[in-house]
């Protein structure tokens, strides 16, 4: 929220300022003087202390917005040290110094007018007032300074859920993605047609399944893996992929040994490679190859998916499922994180860079 | 005892092993060939004419639906697929019938008994058993015109359906394309009204005019209309107006 450009703010602000003075400064020297002073003074004089507390009130209400702009311009709640609280003291105190210089002139004309006199108060009298403005800026600041917590601790709670409920809602995304009932049933099929020639086989792609089945129940909740792990489920994939395509499938992996501890999240490079056996390879009739890299890159890492076929926007699941993918990325890394589809050659190239 | 001529066209060896191994109970399947993809099966179809295909919907290239589509005599299909409810919903009346895979023993055996049904279906009259020898025979190459109990498959939009030629009641002529009139549904067909007049079978069909082709069995009655015209009224109440050219021809051929 802006202060700055609400009105009801400015409204609240200069009621609060010239009240204040007016109650503090005004009242006090009225009931105080008017017992001392000649009668034929003593109404201009009333005039005198209304201006003066009027003054002194608009007067911190003008300066206040200075404060205001730089507090509204380059003070981070969510981020707050030392240096800014030292800056944030220097701004407020050249404020409260300025108001000292540009005060006295103004009351000085007002005191001619209403009687025709100077003020007579030496330097150090008028320092004795410093304590009083420095109080009325500080009120000031302080009920600022709530209003500026408070709605940022509220912003702060909105972001949260917003950021939980995206998170809930993608991860619900990618278990849809992910027991892809077509796969599985296929998978199944193509097991009990191997049983027939090679059981041993067979007992490696019974287990290699449920390991998926497994990890797709269980990582659901999780927000990182590290890659090793992501690793062994599109190993798990390709295997049980081979009994369906066989000879038509061809996969190669190049992954920097640095990069397997590194956390990711999870069910994004299986998403990958499932577009890239599905749309690319599952569409071509003489097969074609998928290629997994991993790399680090300048403090990034990066995630080459390469498939050959065409780029087809066509299809709505894949669409959804590289939104998905772009969306979970910015949720957990902002805009650090880059993914990006293009096609090169007779190949699909999708690419994911995460920081380190 | 009969025997059913099947062809399986699935894309992943073992699938076809593992149908293979289903079908070694049922002894009147003859698997007469097995294809990869749709245009190896669209070759071995047209030429080897099965009596059914199972047929994966799901296919590297070109799908179960677009064989269909390329087919223009379909065999009695049962379609395989893992996981495609929305694909076999797009189905009308139940043309073909499906199985799930992994296929279910007992549900491969109904399968196959609805096979039998439908092809005893079209035997009650005497004109099967000269189908059945023709087709033996080999006569029936992709050349020669279709039969009455040829069904073409239409895909229009989201719905698909697997017609008879009998049902159909009327072709018309839009812009490039061809409108099917049968039971209460009208689709487009991606083909010339020229294409399909080539393919009908003569006895059935009569050109009504350069826009429509009509199926003799669903005239109800036909006038003198002007000018040496005629004027059919079709079964359904619709009227078809018959060129003058083909009005004398259409004399011509009923008056024999």
């Amino acid at each position: 929220m802006n202060l700055l450009k609400s009105y009801k703010y400015h409204f609240f602000a200069i009621l609060g300022f010239t009240l204040y003075t007016i109650a503090s400064l005004t009242m006090e020297k009225l009931s105080y003087n008017l017992d001392h002073l000649a009668e034929h003074k003593r109404t201009l004089i009333q005039w005198y202390f209304l201006s003066e507390g009027l003054t002194c009130g608009l007067l911190a209400y003008a300066l206040s917005n200075l404060i205001l702009w730089y507090i509204e311009k380059y003070v981070d709640f969510g981020n707050i040290n030392k240096r800014g609280v030292l800056w944030l003291s220097l701004v407020f105190f050249n404020v409260v110094i300025i108001y000292f210089i540009t005060l006295w002139p103004l009351l000085d004309f007002s005191l001619h007018y209403f009687l025709n006199e100077g003020i007579k108060l030496s330097f150090v009298t008028r320092l004795t007032n410093l304590p009083f403005f420095t109080t009325v800026f500080a009120i000031w600041m302080f009920i600022v300074i709530a209003i500026k917590i408070y709605n940022y601790i509220n912003q702060v709670k909105m972001s949260r859920l917003e950021l939980e409920t995206s998170l809930r809602e993608s991860q619900l995304n990618t278990l849809k993605g992910q027991i892809n009932p077509h796969f599985m049933f296929n998978s199944l099929n193509n097991i009990r047609g191997l049983i027939l020639e090679d059981a041993s086989r067979s007992r490696d792609m019974i287990t290699r399944l449920s390991e998926m089945l497994r990890y797709s129940l269980t990582k659901n909740g999780v927000n990182t893996i590290p890659l090793k792990e992501e690793l062994q489920t599109v190993d798990n994939y390709i295997e049980i992929s081979k009994i369906q395509f066989e000879d038509r499938l061809q996969f190669s992996i190049h992954v920097n040994p640095e990069t397997l501890n590194i956390a990711i999240p999870p069910m994004i490079v299986q998403m990958l490679i499932e577009n890239a056996v599905k749309h690319g390879v599952g569409k071509l009739k003489e097969g074609g190859s998928v290629n997994l890299t991993a790399d680090i890159d300048n403090n990034f890492l990066q995630i080459e998916v390469a498939n050959s076929g065409v780029l087809n926007f066509e299809e709505g699941s894949t669409r959804l499922g590289l939104e998905n993918i772009k969306k979970r990325l910015g949720l957990i890394f902002g805009n650090k994180a880059t993914f990006s589809l293009i096609e090169n050659g007779n190949f699909v190239v999708a690419k994911i860079s995460i920081p380190l | 005892m009969i025997s059913i001529k099947a062809i399986i066209v699935e894309d992943s060896r073992l699938a076809r092993n593992e149908l293979k191994e289903l079908v070694k109970k049922h002894p009147e399947l003859n698997i007469i060939g097995e294809a990869e993809n749709v245009d190896d099966a669209y070759e071995l179809i047209t030429r080897e004419r099965p009596d059914m295909i199972f047929l994966d919907i799901n296919m590297p290239g070109k799908d179960g639906f677009d064989l269909l589509e390329m087919l223009d005599d379909v065999p009695i299909t049962v379609f395989t697929t893992a996981f495609d409810e929305y694909a076999i919903k797009s189905f009308e009346y139940n043309a073909l019938d499906y199985l799930l895979k992994p296929i279910n023993q007992n549900r491969f055996a109904d399968a196959i008994n609805k096979v039998k049904a439908k092809m005893a279906a079209p035997a009650s009259a005497d004109d099967t058993a000269t189908q059945n020898t023709a087709s033996d025979i080999g006569l029936r190459t992709p050349e020669t015109h279709l039969t009455e109990n040829s069904q073409i498959f239409i895909k229009d939009g989201e719905k698909c359906w697997l017609v008879k030629l009998s049902e159909v009641q009327l072709f018309e002529i839009v812009g490039n394309y061809t409108r099917v009139y049968f039971r209460d549904c009208k689709p487009l067909i991606y083909k010339s009204l020229n294409q399909v007049e080539e393919r009908l079978p003569q006895h059935l069909f009569f050109r009504a005019s350069r826009q429509q082709i009509v199926n003799l069995q669903y005239i109800k009655s036909v006038d003198n209309w002007f000018n040496g015209k005629l004027k059919a009224t079709m079964l359904n109440g619709s009227e078809v107006e018959i060129s003058r050219r083909q009005s004398a021809l259409f004399k011509d051929m009923l008056s024999l």
